[in-house]
C-alpha cells in the first residue's frame, strides 16, 4: 500500500508497533486481520490489544507459516542484526536483491515496523526464529557472556587485545576481525567454512582447553574465532560467520520461486479417467464386502490389520491403497461405525444413494471426500508413540491441516498448463520455497504423498491434472462429473461367455447386469474389463439367492454376444438339479404313525389346529409345539399317543426313580508298610523339625520384631559365610507367617538360598518376605 | 482411448479379443513378453510375470517395446503404475551377469554396484560367491553356477548367463531330410534355442518335439545325452533318430533298467537316473560319463527333483527342454527357468492345428448314470475309495463298447485301474498294456497297432507319454489320476498326430454323473479348455441308443 495514506495521526517515525498500526489506513488493517485471522478472534477492543496479540509467540508462528523463503530470509536478516537495521543494510545482507515487496509483506503482517532507516522486528519473531537465525551463531558478546575474564585472558593475549572489552571491540570492528581471520591457516579456514554454512555448532572434545594447539579447532578456540559453549561444543560467533560467508551473508537467497519441471505425457485425461472408474469400482467392491461381512471397530478405533489385509486382497491393490479408499469412503459419508455396543464398520444409507448414481458423480463424491479429509491415510501402518501401527479409520491418522496442505499441492498443479505433468520433486521444492515453515515434521513427504494419492484416485493421470479434476477444484461437482462422464467408456450390455466357463465383460457393465453377474459368477480379475468365472459354487449361490435355473440361462442367453457354451448350460442344470433336494426346516416335535388313516383323522380334527401340524410324508407329521403339549392335546382328544426317545425307543410315562451318582470318597484305610529307606528319611525329617522347634522355643519372644532389610541382609550374609544356623520369621506366598531355622548358603538378588530344617530340604526365601532374623543359640 | 483389441487388467493379465481385426498383430507384439495363459474361443488371456518379462529381456526385447505394445493395443488407458512396474521388473534382468573372465574364470559382474552389494550380503547367495575382485566383480564358484542362478532368481535379480558353454566332444550328426522337411515352426524353435544357448521349447503333443530335439543335436553336432520319461519312449527316440538323422544303430546307446550302454548319443530314463541304492543316486554319474555337448530333457514338466539338482552342476553344457505344457503341478517353473533356461519357443495348440500339423480333435464328455446299486455303494463308501468306485463303474463298459463300435477306427482306451482295464480288454477283445507288461511285449503290441493288425489297445497310464502311435484316432479315457490337467493334455496328445486323410481325432471321456468322477473331469478339462478345445457333453443314453 502507498505510504501516502497519511491519515496518520502520528507525526514523524513511529515509536512502537502500536504507534505504526494507528497510522495505518483501515483497509490495510483489514488486510492484516485477513492475513492473520487469529488476531481477530475475538475482535480486539483496541489497537493496543491487537498489537499485543500480534506479538504473541503462537500467533507469530502461524504468521510465519504463510511467508515464502525469500521473505523469511529478509526477516532473518533483520533478526541477525541485533538491534534495528536500515533498509540499505538489509539489502546488503540480502545479497543486493530487491527486497521492497518482501519487506512490505512483513510490514503488512505486522511482523516488522518502523521507518526504512530504523526497521524493528516484533520481539516474538526473534524467539520463534531461535538463537541461530539463518544458520548463524550468536553474536560474540552473547557467546562470551558466560565466560569469566580469567578464561578469556589467554585468548585476548594471543590476539593482542586487552581482556574481554578489547575482545568485544575487535569483534565489532569488521576490518580488524578480517585481519585476525587472515592469520588462520588453510585447515582452520575449512573448519570455519563448514560451520559458517550452518548449523554454527560443532562437537569437539575438551572444548574448554586452549593449549596445546594441536588441531585447527584448538587454534581457532585459542584465537577467539570459535567460542566454547560447554566442554563438548563450540560455536562460531555471528560476526565471524557473516565475515566467512562474504558476499552471501544469508546464504543462498532466491527472490524467485524455483521453476516447476513439467512434461507433457500422452493420455493424461484417459489415464485419470481410468483410475477414477477403478477407484469407484474398488470402493464399491470393498463396501459390498463389508456390508456382507462388516469388520469390527478396534477398541482403539479403526480397522484391524487382518481386515486391512483382506481388503487389499479383495480389491487387488496394496494395503496403502486399501487404507486410502476406506478413509475416502468414510470422508464421503459412505462408511461409518455402527452405534452398537460392539461397533462394526458398515456402509451408511448414503451408500445406497451413491450406488444408484452414475460413475462420474460417484467419483466426484469420493474426490470431494478426499479434498476435505482431515487425515493422512499414508500414516496407516506407521508406528506411533506406543509402537502400535496406526490403523486405517483410527485416531492416529488425524491431521487437521491435511485439507489445506493437500489444496496447496493441487494449487500448484492448477497453475500448470492443461495436460502438463509436474515432476514431484519440483513440486516439493516449490512448496518448500513458498512456505518453508509449514507442514511440520511431514513437510518433505506431504507433497509427494498428496501427488501419489491424487494419481491413485484419478485426479491426475501420469502426473498431469486431469481436465475434470481441474473443474472439480475450480468449478462445481456437476461440471466435473460431466467432463469425466464424457471420458468414461459407455457401459456395456453384453458379455462374452467362453467354453472354459469364464465370462468376459470387455468394459464397464450396466449396473443391473453387473450385479446379476456378480451373483452367478466369481470375479477373477478386474481392470478395464472384468473376468468372471462360473463355478458350481457360484451357481449355487445364485440359486440360494432365489434365482431359478431358467433365470440364469436367460441371463447368459440375453447378454452373451457369443453362443452360450454347452458346458455352461450343463453346469447350471447340474447344480439346479441337485439344488434343494435336501430340505431342512424347524419342527419342535413330530408325529408318526403307520396308519395313514389315523393321521388323516388327527389332521382333520378341529382341536388339533393349535398344534400347527404339517404333513411331511404320508406317515409323518411335524408340529411347531413341543412334545409335552402335543401329547397333552392328543390325550385330551382321546387318542393314546406315546412319546419317543431320540433313538426311537418308547418313553414310558412313569419316569424312573431319581438317583444321584456316588461322589468321590476318601480312600479306605489300609495298613501302611514302611520301607527301611522311608523310615530313615522320616527320622531325618523328625530331627530337623525338632531342631527348628527347639530353636523357635529359645528365640526371643519377639523374633518378628522387624529387623531392617540392610541388617537382615548383613546378618544372613554373615551366617552364610560362617555356615551358621539362623532363625528367620517368614511370610509365605499365601500370607502365612512361619518361623523356621535355616542354614543360609548364599544371599543373592533378593533371595536367600538356604537349608530349611523345618522342611528338611534346600529352599529359596525371598528377602522381602523375611520378617526378622535371630541367631540360633549354640547347643540347640 | 483407442479401440484396440487388448484390455490390461489390474492383476497384470492381458485380455486379447480374438475376433478383433488387430488381434493377430497384437498377438505378435505381446507374445514375446506375455505368457499365454488361456486361449478359449473368444478372449485369450496373457499374463505379465517377472519370468515372462525376463524371458523377453533374454531374447533381446527391452521395456520400451513392451510399454509401447501395451499402450498401442490397449483399448483403455493402461495404469501408469503397471507400466512403471513392467519397466522396473525388466530392468532387474541383466544388472548381474555371469561371465567368463580370462584370468579369474567364472565371475559375477554388475553394472550396478548397489545390486551387487545387496546380493553379496544375501545369506543364501553369499556362500556361492568368492573373493571380491573389484567393486563391480566378484568371483563365483563354477560348481555353483546353477544354484547361484536359482538363488539370484529367487531374490529377484536374475543373472544373465554369458559364461558360455563348452562345446563338448564333437560328433558328426546331420539331418536326413529325404521326403520330409523340418517344419517352419520347428526351424524357428531350433533357432530360438540355439541363439539363446539353452532353454525350453514348448510345443503341443504330436507337433514333432522329437524332431526339434534331433535338429538341435544336428546343430550342435556333439555327443548328446537325452533324458526321457520311460524306456518305450526312449526306444521311440532311438528309432526316430535313426530315421531322421545320419546316426546309426551303433552310435545310439540305451541307458535304462535293462541296458547300460554309453555311446555318443545316449538315451536314459528319468527313472534310472533317480534310482537310489543305499540312499545314493548311483546313476547320476552318467552326467559326467562323457563330455556331453548337449543335454536334452524330454517332457521337462516332469523333471524329477534329483535331476534338477544334478542339472545345477551341468551349467556349462547346452540344455534343451521339451514339453507340451510348462504347467508343473509342483510350481517349479522358476527352477526350469534358471536351471534349464528361459522359454525359447512357444506355439499355441490351435495355431499348430490350423497349420495342419496336428489333427483337429473333437472332445466329448460322455456322462453315464450309475445303477442304483452302484450309487448306493458309492454313497456309503469311504472317501478314499470314492473316486475309484465311481470312475470304474461297470456301467461305463457298455458305453465304451458302443463308442468303439461307432467309429471303426484305431482306438486307445485309457484308464488308471487295472481291474477296469482287464474288464475292458475282455469286453472289447483288445490286448491290455500296463505297468507289468514286458517291454518286448509292449513294443510288439504297439507295432501291431501301428500296422493296424489290431483295432485297438487298452492301456494304463504307461501310455500317457511319448508313445508314438500315429494311427490312433480315437481315445477313450475311462479313469485317470484324479484331476491332473496335464495328464488330460498328454492323453489328448496321443491322437493328435495328423491323419493321412486329415480326419478329425476323437477324444472321449466317460464319466459317472453326479460323482467325484465328474468333478475331477471338469478340473482336468481346464487346461485344454483354456487351449481352446471345447468339450461337448453327451448323455450315455444317447450313445447307447445309437445316436
Amino acid at each position: 500500500m502507498s505510504t501516502l495514506g497519511s491519515t496518520a495521526a502520528v507525526e514523524g517515525s513511529p515509536r512502537s508497533l502500536a504507534d505504526e498500526l494507528r497510522g495505518w489506513p483501515d483497509e490495510r488493517l483489514a488486510r492484516l486481520l485477513q492475513a492473520r485471522p487469529d488476531l481477530a478472534t475475538p475482535i480486539p477492543p483496541d489497537l493496543g490489544v491487537l498489537t499485543a496479540r500480534a506479538g504473541v509467540r503462537l500467533s507469530v508462528l502461524r504468521a510465519l507459516e504463510n511467508i515464502d523463503a525469500f521473505t523469511l530470509a529478509a526477516l532473518e536478516g533483520l533478526v541477525v542484526s541485533e538491534a534495528t537495521t536500515s533498509y540499505g543494510d538489509l539489502v546488503t545482507l540480502m545479497g543486493g536483491h530487491d527486497i521492497r515487496a518482501a519487506l512490505e509483506r512483513l510490514r503488512d503482517l505486522a511482523l516488522v515496523w518502523g521507518d526504512d532507516d530504523a526497521l524493528h522486528v516484533v520481539g516474538a519473531v526473534r524467539e520463534v526464529l531461535g538463537s541461530h537465525p539463518a544458520g548463524l551463531g550468536r553474536p560474540a558478546a552473547v557467546c562470551l557472556a558466560r565466560h569469566s575474564d580469567r578464561q578469556v585472558q589467554p585468548v585476548a593475549e594471543a590476539i593482542g587485545v586487552a581482556g574481554m572489552p578489547g575482545l568485544l571491540e575487535l569483534f565489532a570492528d569488521r576490518s580488524r576481525l578480517e585481519e585476525l581471520l587472515d592469520r588462520a591457516g588453510e585447515e582452520e579456514r575449512k573448519v570455519l567454512a563448514a560451520l559458517a554454512v550452518g548449523p554454527p555448532l560443532g562437537q569437539v572434545r575438551d572444548a574448554l582447553r586452549l593449549t596445546p594447539v594441536d588441531s585447527p579447532v584448538r587454534w581457532l578456540l585459542a584465537h577467539g574465532l570459535l567460542v566454547a559453549v560447554d566442554n563438548g561444543t563450540v560455536e562460531l560467533p555471528r560476526e565471524v560467520g557473516l565475515l566467512v560467508r562474504g558476499a552471501a551473508p544469508l546464504g543462498d537467497v532466491r527472490p524467485d520461486p524455483p521453476a516447476l519441471v513439467t512434461s507433457t505425457p500422452a493420455g493424461v485425461d484417459a489415464t485419470a479417467a481410468h483410475a477414477a472408474a477403478d477407484v469407484v469400482a474398488k470402493t464399491e467392491a470393498l463396501l459390498e464386502q463389508w456390508s456382507a461381512e462388516p469388520p469390527g471397530v478396534l477398541r482403539a478405533g479403526g480397522v484391524g490389520v487382518r481386515d486391512l489385509k483382506r481388503a487389499s486382497q479383495l480389491i487387488a491393490a496394496s494395503e496403502q491403497v486399501a487404507a486410502l479408499l476406506m478413509e475416502v469412503a468414510a470422508a464421503a459419508g459412505l462408511l461409518d461405525q455402527s452405534p452398537d455396543f460392539d461397533p462394526l464398520w458398515l456402509p451408511t444409507p448414503a451408500y445406497d444413494g451413491w450406488l444408484g448414481m452414475p460413475t462420474e458423480l460417484r467419483w466426484t463424491m469420493l474426490a470431494r471426500g478426499w479434498l476435505g479429509l482431515a487425515r493422512l491415510p499414508r500414516l496407516v501402518g506407521e508406528r506411533g508413540d506406543r509402537d502400535k501401527a496406526a490403523a486405517p479409520l483410527g485416531p492416529d491418522v488425524d491431521w487437521p491441516a491435511a485439507p489445506a496442505e493437500r489444496r496447496r499441492v493441487l494449487d500448484v498443479l492448477l497453475e500448470t498448463r492443461a495436460g502438463a505433468a509436474a515432476a514431484p520433486d519440483s513440486v516439493t521444492a516449490l512448496l518448500r520455497w513458498r512456505a518453508p515453515r509449514r507442514g511440520g515434521r511431514l513437510r518433505e513427504s506431504l507433497p509427494a504423498w498428496t501427488l501419489e494419492e491424487a494419481e491413485t484416485l484419478g485426479l491426475t493421470g501420469r502426473g498431469g491434472l486431469a481436465s475434470f479434476a481441474r473443474l472439480l477444484l475450480t468449478g462445481t461437482d456437476r461440471e466435473s462429473a460431466r467432463s469425466l462422464g464424457a471420458l468414461l467408456p459407455d457401459p456395456l450390455d453384453h458379455v462374452l461367455v467362453q467354453p472354459d466357463l469364464t465370462v468376459v465383460a470387455p468394459g464397464p457393465l450396466e449396473r443391473g447386469l453387473a450385479r446379476d453377474l456378480a451373483l452367478v459368477a466369481d470375479v477373477e480379475s478386474t481392470g478395464g474389463a472384468t473376468v468372471y468365472r462360473v463355478s458350481e459354487a457360484s451357481v449355487r449361490r445364485a440359486l440360494d439367492a432365489g434365482r431359478a435355473a431358467s433365470d440364469v440361462h436367460e441371463l447368459f442367453r440375453a447378454h452373451s454376444r457369443t453362443a452360450v457354451p454347452q458346458a455352461l448350460t450343463y453346469l447350471v442344470d447340474d447344480v439346479a438339479r441337485r439344488h434343494g433336494r435336501l430340505r431342512v426346516g424347524t419342527a419342535a416335535s413330530y408325529l408318526r404313525c403307520d396308519d395313514e388313516a389315523l393321521l388323516n383323522e388327527v389332521l382333520a380334527a378341529r382341536k388339533t389346529a393349535g398344534l400347527k401340524l404339517r404333513r411331511l410324508a404320508p406317515t409323518v407329521v411335524t408340529s411347531a409345539l413341543p412334545v409335552g403339549e402335543v401329547l397333552d392335546v392328543l390325550r385330551s382328544l382321546g387318542y393314546a399317543p406315546a412319546a419317543e426317545a431320540a433313538d426311537g425307543a418308547l418313553l414310558v410315562a412313569a419316569a424312573q426313580p431319581r438317583r444321584t451318582p456316588l461322589r468321590h470318597r476318601p480312600a479306605r484305610h489300609t495298613d501302611v508298610v514302611l520301607a527301611e529307606e522311608q523310615s530313615r528319611l522320616a527320622v531325618t525329617a523328625l530331627r530337623a523339625g525338632d531342631v527348628a522347634a527347639r530353636a523357635a522355643r529359645r528365640t526371643p519372644a519377639t523374633p518378628a520384631s522387624r529387623t531392617s532389610t540392610a541388617d537382615t541382609l548383613a546378618f544372613l550374609q554373615d551366617a552364610a559365610r560362617e555356615r551358621r544356623q539362623v532363625w528367620i520369621g517368614y511370610v509365605d506366598a499365601q500370607g502365612r507367617a512361619t518361623s523356621r531355622v535355616v542354614e543360609p548358603r548364599s544371599v543373592e538378588g533378593g533371595f536367600v538360598a538356604a537349608y530349611d530344617y523345618l522342611r528338611g530340604e534346600d529352599r529359596t526365601f525371598a528377602v522381602h518376605r523375611i520378617t526378622g532374623v535371630a541367631p540360633v543359640e549354640e547347643g540347640d | 482411448m483407442t479401440d484396440g483389441p487388448l484390455i490390461v487388467q489390474s492383476d497384470k493379465t492381458l485380455l486379447l479379443e480374438v475376433d478383433h481385426p488387430m488381434a493377430q498383430e497384437c498377438r505378435m507384439a505381446i507374445a514375446p513378453f506375455a505368457e499365454l495363459e488361456r486361449s478359449p474361443e473368444h478372449v485369450h488371456t496373457y499374463r505379465l510375470t517377472p519370468l515372462g518379462l525376463w524371458n523377453a529381456r533374454a531374447a533381446g526385447h527391452d521395456a520400451e517395446q513392451v510399454v509401447d505394445a501395451l499402450v498401442k493395443f490397449s483399448r483403455y488407458a493402461v495404469p501408469h503404475a503397471l507400466l512403471v512396474d513392467v519397466a522396473d521388473t525388466m530392468d532387474r534382468y541383466g544388472r548381474l551377469k555371469l561371465e567368463n573372465d580370462p584370468i579369474h574364470g567364472l565371475v559375477l559382474r554388475t553394472t550396478d554396484r548397489a545390486v551387487l552389494e545387496e546380493v553379496v550380503r544375501n545369506k543364501k547367495v553369499s556362500p556361492m560367491l568368492g573373493a571380491r575382485l573389484d567393486p563391480e566383480t566378484v568371483l563365483a564358484f563354477p560348481s555353483e553356477r546353477g544354484r547361484l542362478k536359482q538363488a539370484l532368481l529367487k531374490v529377484g535379480w536374475p543373472a544373465e548367463d554369458m559364461a558360455g558353454y563348452v562345446d563338448g566332444e564333437a560328433h558328426e550328426i546331420a539331418m536326413k531330410e529325404d521326403g520330409w522337411h523340418l517344419r517352419d515352426y520347428q526351424k524357428l524353435a531350433v533357432e530360438g534355442f540355439w541363439h539363446g544357448g539353452s532353454g525350453v521349447v514348448v510345443l503341443p503333443c504330436g507337433a514333432g518335439k522329437t524332431i526339434v530335439g534331433a535338429a538341435a543335436m544336428a546343430r550342435a553336432s556333439a555327443t548328446t545325452l537325452i533324458l526321457v520319461t520311460n524306456t518305450v519312449s526312449g526306444r521311440q527316440w532311438k528309432s526316430e533318430l535313426l530315421k531322421r538323422t545320419t546316426l546309426t544303430e551303433d552310435e545310439i546307446g540305451e541307458y535304462s533298467g535293462e541296458k547300460k550302454e554309453i555311446k555318443p548319443v545316449t538315451i536314459a530314463t528319468y527313472q534310472i537316473m533317480t534310482t537310489r541304492r543305499k540312499g545314493e543316486y548311483t546313476h547320476l554319474e552318467l552326467f559326467g560319463a562323457r563330455d556331453w555337448g548337449l543335454v536334452v530333457y524330454d517332457e521337462v514338466h516332469l523333471l524329477p527333483a534329483p535331476v534338477f539338482r544334478m542339472t545345477a552342476d551341468l551349467q556349462t553344457r547346452r540344455r534343451l527342454g521339451l514339453t507340451a505344457t510348462l504347467v508343473r503341478e509342483d510350481g517349479r517353473e522358476g527352477d526350469v527357468f534358471s536351471l534349464i533356461g528361459p522359454k525359447r519357443y512357444d506355439a499355441p495348440w490351435k495355431d499348430i492345428e490350423s497349420q495342419g500339423w496336428i489333427a483337429p480333435a473333437d472332445c466329448t464328455e460322455v456322462r453315464v448314470t450309475m445303477t442304483e446299486a452302484e450309487r448306493l455303494v458309492y454313497a456309503t463308501a469311504e472317501p478314499e475309495d470314492k473316486y475309484k468306485l465311481c470312475s470304474t463303474a461297470h456301467t461305463k463298459i457298455a458305453v465304451v463298447k458302443k463308442l468303439v463300435e461307432r467309429h471303426h477306427d484305431q482306438v486307445l482306451v485309457i484308464g488308471a485301474y487295472l481291474d477296469q482295464l482287464d474288464e475292458l480288454g475282455e469286453a472289447l477283445d483288445m490286448p491290455v498294456i500296463q505297468g507289468s507288461t514286458k517291454n518286448a511285449e509292449r513294443e510288439r503290441l504297439y507295432d501291431a497297432f501301428r500296422r493296424k493288425e489290431i483295432p485297438g489297445l487298452v492301456v494304463s497310464k504307461v501310455a500317457n507319454f511319448s508313445i508314438d502311435l500315429p494311427e490312433a484316432a480315437i481315445a477313450i479315457q475311462v479313469s485317470g489320476t484324479f484331476g491332473s490337467r496335464q495328464e488330460e493334455a498328454q492323453r489328448l496328445g496321443r491322437v493328435l498326430r495328423p491323419k493321412e486323410d486329415g480326419r478329425t481325432a476323437h477324444f472321449y471321456t466317460v464319466v459317472s454323473r453326479d460323482t467325484l468322477d465328474q468333478e475331477y473331469a471338469a478340473h482336468r478339462q481346464r487346461f485344454l479348455a483354456e487351449q481352446g478345445y471345447a468339450y461337448t457333453i453327451v448323455d450315455a443314453d444317447d450313445v447307447l441308443s445309437g445316436g
